[in-house]
Formats: structure tokens, C-alpha cells, sequence
């Protein structure tokens, strides 16, 4: 239900996302803090900083009237209130908890409204129980828990939207001075009239009641689907009443739970008439500068010019926010243009110049401006669509594509013309800056994807605690180099992985507590989450000084399950068993728990890491820990390929050796004398070489002679040939994986891809075959 | 000229609370830095002691010191916060007011309620600032 547009919720779709972003680093920050503070309970400044999160958080929240969510951060903030002015006293130790569950519920929620625009139903019992807990750790009586959230310092935020009409209204019947004006915000849930609960007559029996707004849907759901047993409203209201009915009707309404909120509101509040004016609605940004760079000219030639007191002071003015206005439109010329015209010395500023320059941005700006959003959202950090940095490095391929071609024509040149020619040397030394200005836009572009891995190692603390605590183990998880950077999208593919990989050291790794001691280890275990960058590769890993795994276990699975043979397993190293915890179906664990221990987590993990391009080992100590390293690409960089045929084999060719595909007919290969082929292309002979002899597959049993031959001129250090294939396929972009295990070493292959079928590809290293 | 990268500074002078609390969230939602006055002779004291702002938003009616006096005596200022801007709100819509806020040297003029959306285009454009 959008039924909760009141007042201040007038607000844009960017307000909200941008609240979606802040609320998320807040919760963050709260987190952080909270956790922090139950290893030192008595640091004052996280106290603070948790409150100033929260505080921040709620604030926000009140701006989109999600009820539910701004009663239960309220009630939370109230508690790190009492928390930080020592009023908690005892129960100081018991607040983390329930502060902790609020964060995930808004967390949720908050998805939800990302998702689904509003809050999901149910929301609202939710957050009673979470006021509920949150009240009782507090200390606060059980009967007041149930109450509505009793009245804040300020007024709800709808107040603020009183039309004239209705402050007149309510002005008209506070005649009397004992009269307290009540503010009554009442969002019935959707199931209320399931519980017997009648929210217009309720509204009805309120005495004194001078304004009630009742809000429905928008938009109206079809009428089909319809719920006529569900409520959809939303009711506001004030009403003038004596101090005894005020106590009367909150007493009724605290029957209601967070559903309802009553607030006394200030009688000087609804005051000040508020009319609504019309007003010009601009609505482009370059109407709304227009229309502030001509009130500043309106301004500089009101009461009476120069002759006006601060007249000086009143042309910077003008010339500054002009220049403001010209900048927020990006036209950051004519806003240079403007301040130009404004003399730095009081004495010498002319009200006419200043007058004229604005004058003169006034006239191209209908053309030059209005093409920026007007999102006063920045800072120093830019947010841009991962889309278009996409596009850029996309781009940056094309050039590269386009550069190859220009390599093609310059060899030519070179042919016809001579090296030495002048035309030849220029085009040579442009090709070079080309070829330069292409890698380094690519660089830069994949540069512009990467994050710090904080990103994701940041949400491991608080899991780590949980899972500790349902384990019964004692933990201390050390993070190491969470500023690394990678790519975003592999940053955002660490976290399943990673979470096996901690649950399985705390399931199966770290020993409880008491056998710790017994070992002679510290009661606590050491868990360690690091990443740093090797050569081009991030590295990330899993450390514990647990148990590490048992090498014999292993073997015994893996025989079990039939992943390798009796003899096989007596015949491999330790550390080549404990690899084997990989292989899907191999789990140590003794007994199945609820954390991990289903034998699929290595195996996720294993399949996770080459999903990107990477690999994972483990090395296990035994009795002292084990240690798993995920080693991933920097950056998942697309490889463009094309694909042919070779009898029934597919291969890549890296379309950047790629200079053009040909049918070429029989009649203009020439035989050499060693059996070899040559063909004649742009007043070239280039070689012609069978892909088939390359590749060592028999020959073809087609009649030669017949058909076309399909041919691919393809060059590498500075030689080009023509490859012949069976058929020629499709541009692909893929993720290119080194080669690994038996093949790797091996010659002539620069890696292998999967294809969108799921069959796997040799990418051929074109350099190699041309050899 | 504003430092690039920082945070715009608001410096918002108004009497009532709620309306402080409503700009104030609508301005700090939107990425401002927000200070707050409750009078003219307040905002002059800030203005003459705090680090510079980039906009000054200004309410008419107001105890102590309204907000044209305060206006008048910030552009006679013989220092650099003569050429601050002035975004001047007030419940007065007449074409009398409005031309008294210019000529004590007003840049925008809004008419209450304002808006969210409003009051930060606003803010951004009399800043200058883009993401």
C-alpha cells in the first residue's frame, strides 16, 4: 500500500534511493559500533556514534512515513539514549541483541521497499514485537510496551502540511485556553478488521475533532483485485480537547500498538498561516535556472539601485548565485563569465555589468543547458551505472578492433609506397598513439569497476558472532587488507563463498572451548579473513588454528564416494588428500549440523572461484590450522573471441589477431612445391594454412575443389596468413581461463572458455600457430 | 567560490523547530551540511564566527531580528559574507513582500510549505552544485 504519501513523503524517487543508500552505511556504522562495544562496554564514543547512527537513520526514515520502520529505529534510539546518559545501569550488558535484531529487520525492510516500493505486510505486528523487546530491555514496564510510541519531542511530520483551511479550522475551535490540541496518526493494519478493531468509528468517537484526512491507495488497485476485507487507509487527525478526554482517548488508542500515535501539538505550530500559493512550477532544469538567473537581475534593479544600501554586497551576491545557477546547469563558461563581470574591489562593482553578463548566459542557456538531472547528490564520490562503465570498456574493444584494421592499411602503405615515406612514418606513429590511447582507456575503464573488498569482508563480523555463539565456539576474527581492491562484480561473488568457507572453520575447524584448553590452545580461536593483491591476481583467505583437517578422513571419503580408488589414495600425499575436500561429496564433518557440513560447501566454493576465472587451495597443518586461498583475477575482463569449426571441434581465435574472413574459391590457391597453399589477397600472397594440419586431425574427406574455402586472415607479430577452417561462427565475448591441470604448460592454447551451450573451448594462441 | 568535494553549508535561520527539523532532513537527505539559527541576530553571530557557508536560508518572520534587517546588514558587510546567497522563505505570498526581499538583496524567494525536492533544487542551484 502506497497509502502513506503524507506531508514531507512528497518526496522523489532519488530521495528515496539515495535513503536506501544512507540507511544501508548507517546500519552499517550501528553495527560496527555495537558489536565494538560488547568488546569494550564502557567506550563512550561508540556509544555515541551507534546513537548518532541510529538517531541519523530514524530521522530519515520519518521523511517516507514507513511507520512501522520509524517506530522501531525510534525505540531503539531511545534505548541507546538511556544507554548513553547511564540510565540503563544494570541491563547496560543486554542492549547489543536487540538493537542488533532491529538492524536486520530494517535491513529487510528496507530491501523490501527497494523491491516492492513499501513495507511487507505484517510489518506492523514486526516492529510491536521488536518496540516490545527493545522496551523491555530498557527495563521499562510490560504495560507501556504495548502502548502506542509515546510522544516524541517534535509533532509527526504531517503537521508541517496543515492546508490554511485547516489550521483555520483548528484556530477556530481552540477558543478556550485549557483546550490541548492532539495530533492523531493512525495507519490501521491491513488485517484490523480481522481483530474487531473499527478505525473509522474509532475516529468518530475522538471529541473535538476539527480536521480528519483520510488517505487511501494510490493508485486504487483493480477492482479484481480487490480485498474488500483488507483495510487500506490511512487516517490523520487533530482534535481540540480537555485534558481528561485527551487522557481517555490516548488510553484507547494505546490499546491499538504501534498502529496509532497521539502527539500534543504546540499551539504556536498552527499558527503561521500557510498558504498555498501558485506558484511556477519549473519543472526542467533549465527553466528553473532561467528563472533564477532572472531573479537575480530582478534583484539587482530593485529599490532603487545604487543608491540601496549594500549595493556592493548585493551584486556579488547576484553575480555569485548566478554563477551557481550557470554551474548546477553545467555551463561552467558562461558561470566564468558571469563572476568576470564582477569587479573583486566593493568600490568598483557596476550593478550593469553584472546585469548584462547575466543577461548574456540567459540567451544560449536554452540551448546549452538541461540535459543534467537535477540530483544535488554527489560529493566526492561519483555513483555511475556499472551499465555504462560497461559500455566504456566496450568501447575501448571496438578501438582496439578499429586499431588492428588501421595495422592492416599501414602495412599496405608500407608495401606500396616504401617504409621511408613520409605519409607511411606519420600514419606509423599515430597507429602507435592509438594503439597506446586504446590500452590506457581500458585500463582505465576496468579501473573504474574496482572496490575494496571491505565491501563484502564487512558484513563477516556480525555472522562470525552469531554462528560463534550458536556453535558455542569462542572466536576472534582478524581482518586483514580489506582495502584490496578487485572488480566489483567479483567483490559482490565473495560472499557465499567466503561464508562456507567461515562456517566451515567455525563448524569443523575450531574445536570447542574446552578442548582448546585441554590442547593447550587459547580458549578463543583465531580466525583470520585476508585479501591482498599478488602480481594480477587477488588473493583472499580463510585462516583458523583449529583441528585442520584430517588427511586419513578425507582419503576415506573420497574412496567412499568413489572419487578416487583404494590404491590411488594410499599413493598421494597429505596435502594432495586435503585438496580432495574439493571434490564435490566430501565432507569431514563427523556429524550434519544446521551450519554447514553437508559435503557441498568446498564444492561450492571450488565452483564459485572458477565461475571467475580462479582457483582455490587449501593448506591444513594438522592440530594447528588450516589455511584456504582463493586466487581470483583482478578483474573479469572479457576476451572477444570468434568461434570456428573444425570437423566437429570448435575453437576460439581472439579476434583481436582477427583481420578478416574470406571465402576464398579453389581457383586462386596456388599449390607450392612442398604441398604447401598460398592465396593472393589485396595484391598479397599470404600462406594458406589448414587449421586441420595445425591441429593434427585427420584430413577432411570432402571433395576438394567443390565449394569455397573458408579462410581467416589472422596476424601476429607482424605476420599475417590465412587459416582455413570448416566454418566460420560467431563474435563471442568470453571469460578467457588459463589453462589448468594436464593441459597447462601446453603450447598453442592461450586458455579455455565455456560457450553459452556449457561446452568447453580452446582458445588457440594465434602467435604459437603462425610459429 | 565553494571548495570542490566538500558538502555544500547551509546555514538555516528559523524560528519554528518543526520547520528547522524539516529542512534540516530534507536538506541532509539530499547530501547538505546543515547548521541551524533561530534568529537574525543568531545567523549574524554564526555567520561572523563559523567557517564560511555556501547558502544562507532565511525566514521573514522571525523574534528578535526578521530576516530583511538581517539580510540588510549581511550585504553591508564590508567582508566576503556580503556576497553570500540568500534563499529568503516566508508564508507571505504578495508581490509587496517579495519586492521588499529584493531590495534588501534577496536571490530566491519561497513561498511555505516548501517542498523537499523544491528546497533542495534550490539549495543545489543557488550553490552551484553537481554531482
Amino acid at each position: 500500500m502506497r497509502c502513506c504519501a503524507y506531508g514531507v513523503a512528497v518526496v522523489s524517487g532519488s530521495l528515496l534511493a539515495q535513503f536506501l543508500v544512507e540507511a544501508r552505511e548507517l546500519i552499517q556504522e550501528a553495527s560496527d559500533d555495537l558489536l565494538a562495544l560488547e568488546r569494550d562496554p564502557e567506550d563512550a564514543e561508540c556509544i555515541d556514534r551507534a546513537f548518532r547512527a541510529l538517531h541519523t537513520l530514524k530521522g530519515s526514515a520519518a521523511l517516507f512515513a514507513f511507520a512501522p520502520l520509524t517506530s522501531t529505529l525510534h525505540a531503539a534510539e531511545d534505548l541507546l539514549a538511556a544507554l548513553r546518559e547511564g540510565r540503563l545501569g544494570d541491563a547496560a550488558g543486554d542492549i547489543a541483541d536487540p538493537v542488533l535484531a532491529v538492524l536486520d529487520q530494517a535491513t529487510r525492510w528496507l530491501d523490501a521497499i527497494e523491491s516492492e516500493g513499501d513495507l511487507p505486510p505484517g510489518a506492523t505486528e514486526a516492529s510491536a514485537r521488536l518496540v516490545a523487546r527493545l522496551r523491555g530491555a530498557a527495563g521499562e514496564d510490560h504495560h507501556d510496551a504495548t502502548g502506542p510510541v509515546r510522544q516524541s519531542a517534535s509533532p509527526p511530520d504531517w503537521v508541517a502540511t496543515l492546508t490554511e483551511g485547516e489550521r483555520a479550522a483548528i484556530r477556530g475551535m481552540s477558543g478556550e485556553r485549557s483546550r490541548l490540541a492532539l495530533a492523531i496518526t493512525y495507519d490501521p493494519d491491513p488485517d484490523c478488521f480481522f481483530h474487531g478493531d473499527d478505525p473509522l468509528g474509532q475516529m468518530r468517537r475522538v471529541p473535538g475533532l476539527a480536521v480528519c484526512r483520510i488517505k487511501v491507495p494510490d493508485p486504487w488497485p483493480p477492482l479484481a483485485e480487490m480485498d474488500v476485507f483488507r483495510c487500506r487507509i490511512c487516517l490523520r487527525a487533530v482534535a481540540l480537547m480537555s485534558p481528561e478526554e485527551a487522557a481517555e482517548v490516548r488510553s484507547r488508542f494505546r490499546l491499538l500498538g504501534p498502529q496509532a500515535r497521539i502527539d500534543e501539538i504546540p499551539a504556536d505550530l498552527l499558527l503561521p498561516a500557510a498558504p498555498s500559493p501558485a506558484r511556477p512550477t519549473t519543472t526542467t532544469v533549465a527553466a528553473f535556472t532561467r528563472a533564477v538567473l532572472e531573479e537575480q537581475r530582478r534583484m539587482l534593479s530593485a529599490g532603487g539601485g545604487a543608491a540601496v544600501r549594500g549595493q556592493p554586497g548585493r551584486i556579488a551576491a547576484a553575480a555569485r548565485v548566478a554563477a551557481n545557477a550557470l554551474r548546477f546547469a553545467g555551463d561552467s563558461e558562461a558561470a566564468a563569465r558571469v563572476e568576470a563581470a564582477c569587479a573583486s574591489d566593493p568600490a568598483l562593482r557596476d550593478a550593469d555589468q553584472v546585469n548584462r553578463a547575466i543577461a548574456e548566459a540567459l540567451s544560449p542557456t536554452v540551448s546549452r543547458i538541461g540535459t543534467v538531472a537535477p540530483d544535488p547528490r554527489g560529493g566526492r564520490l561519483l555513483r555511475v551505472d556499472s551499465a555504462k562503465v560497461d559500455r566504456l570498456i566496450a568501447l575501448a574493444d571496438e578501438m582496439v578492433l578499429a586499431r588492428n584494421a588501421i595495422q592492416h592499411l599501414l602495412r599496405r602503405a608500407e608495401q606500396q609506397l616504401g617504409a621511408g615515406q613520409e605519409l607511411v612514418r606519420g600514419l606509423k606513429d599515430q597507429h602507435g598513439t592509438l594503439e597506446r590511447l586504446a590500452r590506457e582507456w581500458h585500463e582505465a575503464a576496468v579501473r573504474m569497476r574496482m572496490v575494496p573488498v571491505e565491501e563484502v569482508f564487512r558484513r563477516f563480523p556480525r555472522l562470525v558472532r552469531e554462528l560463534s555463539r550458536q556453535l558455542g565456539k569462542q572466536v576472534e576474527l582478524v581482518i586483514e587488507g580489506e582495502r584490496t581492491e578487485a572488480d566489483r562484480d567479483l567483490v559482490e561473488s565473495l560472499f557465499e563463498p567466503l561464508l562456507h568457507l567461515l562456517r566451515n572453520s567455525l563448524d569443523h575447524g575450531i574445536e570447542p572451548p574446552e578442548e582448546r584448553q585441554r590442547i593447550g590452545k587459547a580458549k578463543a580461536a583465531r580466525l583470520v579473513l585476508r585479501a591482498f593483491q599478488e602480481a594480477d591476481r587477488v588473493i583472499i583467505e580463510v585462516e583458523d588454528d583449529g583441528r585442520g583437517v584430517d588427511a586419513r578422513l578425507v582419503r576415506r571419503r573420497a574412496v567412499q564416494r568413489g572419487i578416487i580408488d583404494a590404491e590411488r589414495a594410499a599413493s598421494i600425499t597429505d596435502a594432495e588428500a586435503v585438496e580432495l575436500v574439493f571434490a564435490s561429496g566430501v565432507s569431514t564433518a563427523e556429524t550434519v549440523s544446521d551450519i554447514s557440513g553437508r559435503g557441498i560447501g568446498m564444492d561450492a566454493v571450488r565452483h564459485a572461484a572458477e565461475r571467475t576465472g580462479g582457483t582455490v587451495s587449501i593448506r591444513s597443518r594438522p592440530r594447528e590450522g588450516s589455511t584456504i586461498r582463493l586466487s581470483l583475477p583482478l578483474s573479469v575482463t572479457l576476451t572477444q573471441i570468434l568461434v570456428v569449426r573444425v570437423d566437429q571441434h570448435l575453437f576460439g581465435l581472439p579476434l583481436d589477431t582477427v583481420l578478416e574472413s574470406l571465402r576464398v574459391p579453389e581457383a586462386r590457391i596456388q599449390k607450392l612445391r612442398d604441398g604447401a597453399e598460398a592465396f593472393a589477397q589485396n595484391d598479397r600472397i599470404l600462406p594458406l594454412i589448414p587449421l586441420r594440419r595445425i591441429l593434427e586431425l585427420p584430413a577432411a574427406d570432402r571433395a576438394t575443389g567443390v565449394q569455397d574455402r573458408h579462410v581467416i586472415v589472422v596476424q601476429a607479430d607482424g605476420q599475417e596468413a590465412g587459416l582455413e577452417v570448416d566454418e566460420i561462427g560467431d563474435r563471442l565475448e568470453v571469460i578467457l581461463r588459463p589453462l589448468g591441470g594436464l593441459l597447462a604448460g601446453m603450447r598453442g592454447y592461450l586458455g579455455t572458455t565455456l560457450l553459452g551451450s556449457g561446452r568447453a573451448t580452446l582458445v588457440l594462441d594465434v602467435r604459437e600457430v603462425l610459429r | 567560490m565553494r571548495r570542490t568535494g566538500t558538502k555544500p553549508r547551509i546555514l538555516v535561520t528559523e524560528d519554528a523547530a518543526l520547520v528547522r527539523l524539516y529542512y534540516r532532513q530534507a536538506l541532509t537527505t539530499a547530501g547538505f551540511a546543515v547548521e541551524e539559527a533561530l534568529n537574525g541576530v543568531e545567523a549574524l553571530e554564526r555567520l561572523a564566527v563559523s567557517e564560511p557557508f555556501d547558502l544562507l536560508i532565511l525566514d521573514i518572520n522571525m523574534p528578535k531580528m526578521d530576516g530583511l534587517t538581517c539580510l540588510r546588514a549581511l550585504r553591508s558587510d564590508p567582508g566576503p559574507t556580503a556576497s553570500l546567497p540568500v534563499l529568503m522563505t516566508s508564508s507571505e505570498a504578495g508581490p509587496e513582500d517579495v519586492e521588499a526581499a529584493r531590495a534588501a538583496g534577496a536571490n530566491y524567494y519561497l513561498v511555505k510549505p516548501v517542498s523537499p525536492e523544491e528546497l533542495c533544487r534550490c539549495a543545489a542551484a543557488l550553490t552551484g552544485w553537481r554531482s
